[in-house]
């Protein structure tokens, strides 16, 4: 059998047992699925050219119990409540950090557009002042 | 999709709100915790580097866009990042640690049938735990997370059809395992 084939199919039947997996969360006691299931791995089992493949046969089980052993761990609950608690903290202090800086950014802005109107206005009295002189000359 | 919809409008809120992060953070707790845990094999390092991926996380998520990675990526990203840099820094030795291990079985139902069923597992575990550490996250990845090939390749650096080889590699060294451990216990 191809070694392509044969990693095709592993892979085919470990997205299946995950499919599986997922819809029996969903639907328990659902035989027809497990039937399909079972029917659809048997069929994965036979080569293109026909003949049934004991190894793969025994790497599909090997994989059946790896997903049924590897069921999903639940941490300590005062370990999740602690852990959110630093985190929402650490997360509310970052805001107010960041609005402090962004209120202390609008006060700067706001003193430069000051600074930068009077300096305009500064230039324009000048330049009236300059036109009155030169107006009163001739 | 909505679903999808709904988590992408989460993340861009959890940039700025606490609260949102929050329950993002509830969103990911045990599949963060449970990959970390099948990765280091106890509760205590499970806990220190969740907390780890999750401070990390949330330095840095205003820097994340989705640009082709997953959320779910980028984070698992983190956490395998942490658990490399765990063994590296603490020379970890794959140790075992069965009797502290949660398996799915329910004790209370059919006793013999459970205590095979569970010696089985235990095996498989401790099986697994004597992989090299590139293929016990693979299979963590694939069958705790439910990740795709490429998902597992965008975590990993690795291209698709190279985990697609990279898993029959690995279910071949775990029976092989198994096998040489069944003979030992015959003779």
């Amino acid at each position: 059998m191809a070694k392509n084939y044969i990693e095709d199919v592993l892979s085919l039947q470990a997205d299946q047992l995950i499919a599986e997996q997922e819809t029996q969360n969903h639907l328990t006691g659902n035989e027809t699925l497990a039937d399909e299931t079972r029917d659809r791995q048997l069929s994965l089992s036979h080569s293109p050219d026909g003949s049934h493949n004991e190894e793969l046969v025994s790497l599909f089980n090997l994989a059946k119990k790896i997903r049924f052993t590897l069921s999903p761990v639940s941490p300590m609950g005062n370990f999740q409540a602690k852990l959110k608690q630093d985190l929402l903290t650490k997360a509310r202090l970052r805001h107010a950090e960041q609005e402090q800086v962004a209120s202390h950014d609008l006060l700067i802005f706001t003193a430069l557009l000051g600074f930068l109107v009077s300096l305009a206005g500064l230039f324009v009295a000048k330049k009236r002042w300059r036109e009155q002189v030169t107006f009163a000359l001739f | 999709m909505t679903a999808d919809i709904n988590e992408t409008k989460l993340i861009e809120q959890a940039k700025s709100d606490p609260e949102a992060f929050g329950r993002l953070y509830q969103l990911y707790l045990e599949k963060v915790y449970t990959y970390i845990f099948y990765r280091t094999g106890n509760h205590h390092d499970a806990e220190d580097l969740t907390a780890k991926v999750f401070h990390r996380v949330l330095d840095h998520i205003a820097r994340y866009n989705n640009r082709g990675i997953p959320f779910s990526v980028w984070l698992f990203r983190i956490a395998h990042n942490l658990v490399v840099n765990w063994y590296r820094d603490h020379h970890r030795k794959r140790l075992v640690n069965i009797e502290k291990l949660n398996l799915a079985t329910d004790q209370h139902h059919n006793p013999p049938q459970i205590a095979e069923q569970t010696n089985e597992q235990e095996l498989l575990l401790a099986a697994i735990r004597q992989l090299p550490l590139e293929r016990q996250d693979l299979l963590a990845l694939k069958f705790v997370e439910k990740m795709s090939n490429a998902e597992i390749g965008q975590i990993m650096g690795r291209s698709e059809s190279s985990i697609k080889s990279l898993y029959h590699r690995t279910l071949v060294s775990l029976k092989e395992i198994l096998a040489e451990h069944e003979n030992v216990v015959k003779n």
